[in-house]
């Protein structure tokens, strides 16, 4: 077995980890003696193949791969059908796919396994709802802004993690209360003017 | 494409405004950080986690806010206690807000290694969540990697192949003669004795305040000097402790100091004294109690600093070398 050239710090001074400390729990650093706890895994003793290379065409009427015309061919995209050689096949969500396909589909948002970030929409509509009534004036605009947000976005993909729809239907809600507000005080204003007149 | 499973929540959390958070799924963990309006995502699939270290900090800062709490939560009680409740509650709110403080301090630490990235866990901060989020993290790593046994780790390591990295370059520990922990130990028992002399005799003269104030103030910049000086040193534990206990115990005194005024000046304007009136400090019993606490910690620290560290000189005193000269004529260097 090939030995161990990782190393593992303590996450407080910098200083490694010896490997006797490893999988132990309660060990302390030799440095500055703070307590901690090693777990490692056997991927770490694992090898990346990194001269990986997709073995060439030997023989007439081999497949070839379709982005590697002179790589043989392992194995077809799940997706679009196309033939890849081993270092065109991704392995994701269980199939093989192209890289063609991985990125059609994160251009197209299908792919939330690949998502980096997501905004949100509701929590958006929320605070325009709420933080601006605050100083009440600006709901004038904040309001239909917040109907806005929530109407535009409503079926728009959301966070990652578990979440309802809550957000929204408060943020509607208020602003809704907000609008109404505003025209009850404009028809007032209207109707008290229109009575001096 | 098979339809996307939803995540499981890990113990643990940090921030307010900008949060972190770790979520899990059958494959892989998610490390979240989220403002108001957004949230960013980090994968780590199980199949790649090298190894997870989690490390315990000092909990140094907490003590401060929960000293600092439990000082103002006093002062507040004592403020509604003399019939000023607007100025009691504030200090109670105040209180409430260094205790919250002390309670967000993180007292560990925990990061991820994979084969092409190390990152820190900002979600894991407490002890008691890390160990439950970790405890999740290594059953669902193993149930995709296996496990490692003790017999398959040593298997790994063969004694003295480890090649040497970088990485595994332990950071120098430089010798320290332990100058600046002498002079700290050293003005302690200075100004312990100014005070005792001071509390004593009753004096109030000026210039013997000035020295008690120069000696106090020498020992908190002493203290954080020899902190400093001492870190990555082959200073003895006790010793650094003792530098410890003196970077905690001065801002307690100083705290107590102020309470202990703050209620005298209270107590003294409700009997109709001026508050100014060094006498009737000085004679309070409050004053005299906190006077004694104020000199004995000095004094028993710095004692206990200055045998610490005559012991630790003590124990690595190398003797200077023996020379024999086989020609006593000859003058040898160093000899």
């Amino acid at each position: 077995m090939p030995p161990v050239s990782e190393t593992l710090s303590c996450s407080k001074c910098g200083a490694s980890i010896p490997f006797e400390d490893w999988n132990r729990e309660h060990a302390f650093c030799a440095l500055c003696r703070a307590p901690h706890s090693t777990y490692v895994f056997p991927a770490l003793f694992s090898k990346i193949d990194q001269a990986a290379s997709a073995a060439a065409i030997v023989a007439e009427g081999e497949a070839s791969c379709y982005y590697h015309p002179r790589k043989r061919a392992v194995v077809p995209c799940d997706q679009c059908g196309r033939f890849l050689c081993t270092l065109c096949q991704v392995e994701f969500l269980g199939q093989n796919w192209c890289p063609g396909c991985i990125d059609a589909h994160k251009q197209k948002g299908q792919l939330a396994n690949l998502d980096s970030s997501r905004p949100l929409y509701d929590n958006m509509a929320l605070v325009l709802a709420t933080l601006p009534a605050v100083l009440v004036w600006p709901t004038i605009i904040t309001a239909p802004m917040s109907l806005y947000v929530a109407a535009r976005n409503w079926r728009k993909p959301s966070s990652l993690l578990p979440r309802t729809k809550a957000r929204f239907y408060v943020a509607v809600l208020l602003a809704v209360v907000e609008i109404v507000g505003w025209v009850w005080l404009a028809a007032f204003l209207i109707q008290s003017l229109i009575s001096r007149g | 494409m098979s339809p996307a499973q939803e995540y499981r929540r890990l113990p643990g959390r940090s921030g307010l405004l900008i949060r972190h958070s770790l979520w899990v799924q059958s494959d892989h963990l998610l490390r979240v950080r989220s403002n108001p309006f957004s949230e960013q995502y980090r994968r780590y699939y199980f199949a790649d986690i090298q190894a997870l270290v989690l490390t315990e900090l000092p909990g140094t800062a907490a003590f401060y806010w929960y000293a600092a709490a439990i000082s103002l939560a006093f002062l507040g009680g004592l403020l509604v206690y003399s019939v000023h409740p607007v100025w009691g509650i504030f200090f109670g709110l105040v209180a409430l807000i260094a205790f919250y403080a002390g309670w967000r301090v993180p007292n560990c630490s925990c990061y991820l290694k994979t084969s092409v990235s190390t990152d820190k866990l900002p979600a894991i901060r407490h002890l008691r969540a890390a160990r439950k989020a970790i405890a999740s993290l290594i059953v669902e790593t193993e149930k995709v990697q296996g496990t490692l046994s003790r017999e398959t780790l040593d298997a790994h390591h063969a004694p003295g192949s480890t090649p040497i990295t970088s990485g595994s370059i332990r950071p120098p520990v430089s010798h320290y003669g332990g100058q600046l922990h002498w002079i700290l130990f050293g003005s302690m028992l200075f100004h312990a004795s100014v005070s005792a002399v001071v509390w004593i005799t009753g004096s109030t003269s000026t210039p013997v305040g000035i020295i008690a104030g120069a000696a106090s103030a020498a020992t908190l910049l002493f203290a954080i000097l020899a902190a400093f000086k001492q870190h990555r040193s082959d200073m003895a534990r006790g010793v650094r402790w003792a530098v410890i206990a003196t970077l905690v115990l001065y801002p307690l005194d100083t705290i107590a100091g102020l309470a202990v005024s703050m209620y005298i000046g209270i107590q003294l304007a409700s009997k109709g004294l001026k508050p100014g009136n060094t006498q009737a400090v000085l004679n309070h019993p409050a004053f005299k109690i906190f006077r004694v606490a104020d000199v004995t910690w000095f004094l028993v620290l710095g004692c206990i600093g200055l045998i610490l560290l005559w012991l630790h000189k003590r124990s690595t005193h190398t003797p200077p070398p023996l020379v024999v000269s086989e020609n006593p004529g000859i003058q040898v260097d160093g000899a």
